[in-house]
Formats: C-alpha cells, sequence, structure tokens
C-alpha cells in the first residue's frame, strides 16, 4: 500500500517539475510584460505585480512604439488567404486521396510525407528568387504563395484522414438517392468533416502566423512585413532599453494562437497523431 | 501513338481524383519540388545579390571555396551534428519521459496534454525574447537564482561565451520541441493495448523492467520515425538558433542552416549559399532514404 502511495506521489511530483520547465518560462514573460522599466532593470527580480502597468501594452500598440497595429493586420490578411486557400485545395485533394484509387497515388501520398523536410533554408534562395522573377516580393500575395508550402501537404493528409473516419455507406446512399457526385461530397461529406476541415484550415493560419524565416527573406516595409518579423526588428532596436515593451508585444503576438490552438487542439491532434501513426 | 492514346484513357478513367488533386500538385511541383532542383543549379552560377542578379556557370568554384578556402566551414559542419543530435537526444528523452507521465491514470490529464503544447505553438521569435530575457548577462532569472542560491559568484552572459552558448541554446530548443516529441510518443503509447501490461504484470514485471522489456519494444516503430523525422526538422532549423544567437558569437554556433542565411542574405553570395543549402539537402535526402524504406516495412508489417 505505501509502495503505492510512493509511486503516486512520484508520478505527480514529476509531473510538478515538466509543468514547472513548461511553464515558467511563459509566466515570466506575461509577469514581466507588466512591469514598469525599473522593475524590469533590476538585479532582484521578482515574480510580484506590485506596480503592475499596462504601459508596456500601450507602447506595443502605439505609432510612437511598436506600432504592431499595422503588422498585425499584414498577418492577418497573409495568414487568414494562406488558411483559405489551404481549405479548399486541402479539402479537395484530401478526398481524392481518402475515396479514389489512382495510379500515382502512394507516390503522392508519400511525396506529401517527405516535401515538408525541405522547408527552410534549403529553398530560401530559390523561394527569394521566384518571388522576385514574379514581381511578388514584399507583397502579401507574395508571402501567401510561399506559405501554402508550409501549409498545404500535412493539410491534405490532414483531411484524408478525417475523409477516410467517414463511412463510405453515406456517399453511396446519397448516390442511390439520386445525388451527383460533387452534390454527395458537398451536401452530404462536407458538413461531417466541418469540424476537421476548420481544424485544419486554421491550423493553416497558425503555420503562416508563426513564420518568421520567409518573411525575413521575402518583405521589407511596412507594406507586408509580418508581426513576426516586426517584433524580431524590435528586439534588436530596443532590446537595451525597453524589455517592458519588448514583452509585451511577444504576449499579444502569441496570444491569438494560443487562444485558437486551444480552441481546435483536440480535434487537430488526434488528426496529426493518427496522421503520423498510420504513415 | 497508342501509348498516348492509352494515357488519354488512363486520365479520363480518373479525372475525378486527377482534377481534384491537379491544383494541389502543380502548386507542390512549381513551389516545392522546383525550387530544390533551383538551389542544386544556382549552386553552380555566381549569382549575387548586387554584383550579379543574372547566374552565370561557374562549376564547382564555390564548393571548393567552402570546402577547401573557408576557414569556418569544418566548424560549422561539426556544430550542425552536434546541434541536431543534441537537440534530438534531448527533446527525445524529456518528450519520452513526459509521455510516459501524461499516459499515466491522472486527474486533469486532458488538461496537462494540452498545457504540455503550449511551447510547441508558441511563434519562434517570442521564444527567442523568452529566453535571452532569462539568459541575460545583467538582469536575467537564470543569473539571479543562480547567484541567489550559491552555485554561481558572478553574472554570466549565456549566450555570449564559447562554454555556455550551445548549452543554452539547446536548453530553449528542448522547450520548444519537446512537446512535439511528447505528442507523437503519446499517440504511440496509446496503441499499446491493456493486456500487453497486464500480462507483464502477471508475468512480475513492474516499473523500469516493464518500461524496458514491454513499453520500449513495442514503441520502436513509433520513436524510429519521430526521431528520424526531429533529425532532419532540427538539421533544417534556421530559426531557434538565429533567434537567439544569429548564429553567433562569431561563428561559434552557426550551422548549415543558419550559414546558408548568412552566405545568401547577410553577405549577397547567393550561389555561395546555395552550394551550403544543396550539401545541406543531399544530407537530407540520405535520411529521406531511410525513411521511405521504413515507411514500406511498416506497410508491409500490417
Amino acid at each position: 500500500m505505501s509502495h503505492r502511495v510512493l509511486r503516486r506521489l512520484g508520478l505527480y511530483g514529476a509531473l510538478a517539475l515538466v509543468m514547472a520547465f513548461t511553464l515558467s518560462p511563459y509566466a515570466w514573460l506575461v509577469v514581466s510584460s507588466f512591469k514598469p522599466s525599473t522593475e524590469i532593470f533590476t538585479r532582484t527580480p521578482s515574480w510580484s505585480l506590485q506596480g503592475g502597468t499596462l504601459r508596456n501594452y500601450i507602447w506595443a500598440l502605439g505609432p510612437t512604439g511598436g506600432n504592431l497595429g499595422v503588422f498585425f493586420w499584414n498577418t492577418v490578411l497573409a495568414a487568414g488567404l494562406t488558411a483559405i486557400i489551404t481549405a479548399v485545395l486541402g479539402a479537395m485533394g484530401g478526398y481524392a486521396m481518402a475515396r479514389y484509387a489512382f495510379p500515382g497515388r502512394r507516390e503522392l501520398a508519400l511525396a506529401l510525407l517527405l516535401l515538408p523536410m525541405f522547408q527552410g533554408p534549403p529553398v530560401m534562395i530559390p523561394f527569394y528568387r521566384i518571388l522576385s522573377t514574379l514581381k511578388l516580393l514584399n507583397t502579401i500575395p507574395g508571402l501567401v504563395l510561399i506559405y501554402l508550402s508550409l501549409a498545404l501537404p500535412i493539410c491534405i493528409w490532414l483531411m484524408a484522414g478525417f475523409f477516410r473516419s467517414l463511412p463510405r455507406e453515406l456517399e453511396e446512399a446519397a448516390l442511390v438517392d439520386g445525388c451527383s457526385p460533387v452534390g454527395a461530397f458537398a451536401r452530404i461529406l462536407l458538413p461531417l468533416t466541418l469540424p476537421g476541415l476548420a481544424a485544419t484550415s486554421l491550423y493553416a493560419f497558425v503555420v503562416a502566423w508563426n513564420d518568421y524565416q520567409y518573411a525575413l527573406i521575402l518583405t521589407s516595409s511596412e507594406r507586408a512585413k509580418t508581426i513576426q518579423l516586426s517584433l524580431s526588428e524590435l528586439l534588436t532596436f530596443f532590446g537595451q532599453t525597453n524589455w517592458g515593451g519588448i514583452m509585451a508585444s511577444g504576449v499579444l503576438t502569441t496570444l491569438p494562437v494560443v487562444l485558437i490552438f486551444m480552441v481546435i487542439q483536440r480535434v487537430l491532434v488526434q488528426g496529426i497523431t493518427a496522421g503520423a501513426l498510420k504513415s | 501513338m497508342p501509348s498516348l492514346s492509352r494515357l488519354g484513357a488512363l486520365l479520363s478513367r480518373h479525372r475525378v481524383p486527377y482534377l481534384l488533386l491537379l491544383p494541389s500538385v502543380l502548386y507542390l511541383v512549381s513551389f516545392t519540388i522546383y525550387p530544390i532542383l533551383n538551389v542544386f543549379y544556382l549552386s553552380v552560377t555566381d549569382l549575387h545579390l548586387v554584383k550579379s542578379l543574372v547566374p552565370h556557370f561557374i562549376g564547382l568554384k564555390n564548393y571548393v571555396e567552402l570546402i577547401r578556402d573557408d576557414p569556418d566551414f569544418r566548424r560549422i559542419v561539426l556544430n550542425t551534428f552536434i546541434w541536431t543530435f543534441g537537440s534530438t537526444a534531448l527533446q527525445f528523452a524529456l518528450g519520452l519521459a513526459t509521455s510516459l507521465i501524461l499516459n499515466a491514470r491522472l486527474p486533469w490529464r486532458g488538461f496537462w496534454r494540452g498545457i504540455m503544447l503550449v511551447p510547441w505553438v508558441t511563434p519562434i521569435v517570442v521564444v527567442g525574447i523568452i529566453w535571452r530575457w532569462i539568459y541575460d548577462g545583467s538582469y536575467g532569472l537564470l543569473n539571479y537564482y543562480l547567484n541567489t542560491f550559491g552555485l554561481l559568484h558572478r553574472y554570466v552572459v549565456w549566450l555570449g561565451e564559447d562554454a555556455t552558448v550551445w548549452p543554452a541554446i539547446l536548453l530553449a530548443s528542448l522547450w520548444k520541441g519537446y512537446p512535439y516529441m511528447c505528442l507523437m510518443l503519446l499517440a504511440g503509447l496509446q496503441t499499446i493495448p491493456q493486456d500487453v501490461y497486464e500480462a507483464a504484470d502477471v508475468d512480475g514485471a513492474t516499473g523500469f523492467r516493464r518500461l524496458w522489456y514491454v513499453t520500449l519494444p513495442l514503441l520502436k516503430p513509433v520513436v524510429a520515425i519521430v526521431t528520424l523525422v526531429a533529425l532532419v526538422l532540427t538539421w533544417n532549423n534556421f530559426q531557434m538558433i538565429w533567434v537567439l544567437t544569429e548564429g553567433g558569437p562569431a561563428y561559434a554556433t552557426s550551422v548549415l542552416a543558419t550559414y546558408v542565411y548568412t552566405k545568401g542574405f547577410v553577405f549577397f553570395q547567393l550561389g555561395s549559399g546555395a552550394a551550403v543549402a544543396t550539401l545541406s539537402i543531399l544530407v537530407i535526402l540520405v535520411v529521406c532514404v531511410i525513411y521511405a524504406r521504413m515507411l514500406r516495412l511498416e506497410e508491409r508489417e500490417l
């Protein structure tokens, strides 16, 4: 009996340690974001929020400070368009992968798994050249064109999984009842996969929202700069003087993705792990 | 042309899936496959962001310059291996431990699983901000606590000294990356049927022995795939290092992934950067072949 109690205690202790490691850096970011500068640049940092202030947040959003509003909007546009296009192409492609047998299907499935391995630096220079040829450098459409490469393969894969989890009899019944294939897809299947589709496209949104490396090479001015890039520039310019403002900007940048993630977490995790294990 | 008409028949028989996939495939060919081939080509040209906007073929000059003349290149390759294997090993160790904890019967288990994933969705720039502040040489939390508890008697610029910069990066990368590893391993653990454990219980295998002789062998396929993917993604991970140190001090924390950027967009030598990228891709390709083989093996077993 006491052996079991001991094991329980050990388990809770381990859980507490992992959660402390996971959450304390975050908590420190949030606490610091409410501190006045005198409380930040101190040799005796404290977790207390006494004397907390919203000044850092005002600085982060204000035109004389971080001016995040503009970049926020750019990023909403780029990530939103990426999410919408991914939803459409992902639903089409996922349905084909889930329901049809055709030559090239296995190869395509393998490619969808392997292509995400080549993200980032390996393709940075070609991406820069492609957008420069298309005259799309430093534009939102240019960013969307590149962000699709981050989102589309995994989203087709996810959608295929969601479609596969629905019984085939559903469409067959609809076809027997005189529905066209397109009608069966649009009226029967799509509504049923709506939670999956929503999770998939929001995941695409998060992926695009979180991008830093492509915005770094592909955008250069307020016209298209994303929130991540402007945040990294704040760090460069104000890293010695206004950590509080940078922390507040960091919290504002993170808030949307954490909120979205909380909403889609269950469906998404199910989809991702099912896909990974089936592979 | 019989073969052409056969192709036509094939296309029309499968026209629904082909039409559904056409836009995606066209996109993927132009924005994922073409860039990989294009970077091979650019690596044998003198493309330069300022001096030579049109690429001219120059043979293997970029490669020779990198391998023979670049005094930092050897260190960068070595760093890449330290970074890739160090980061993956740490993430795996904590990911596995955490997945075992979160697979046990716990109150609020779903809640803890959700919380665990938060670093994974945190934007990389914010991860950089969080850890740079913790590591700060004058006001950082790490210095404060180590000094308060008497473990250290000076303030260390963690990201600025050769001896501490890699451990500091690896710890931040562990924080950011372990949740994904944990998520996958957790999914793997859930596929192990409960009666296997019951049988192990009957045989008297408990605790560590059960983990070693029952759980881990059954988890092996998932472990292999997850670590392989993590190795490649870490190999390519430019962002984690860049937001913390930009590859510095000097080239102390530069890896191939950051060097592509440094060459191409700091020094404007796109051709040379493409050569670094190509060398990096060749290594990934080898890993991909192994990965693809494993996937096929899996299929046969199923």
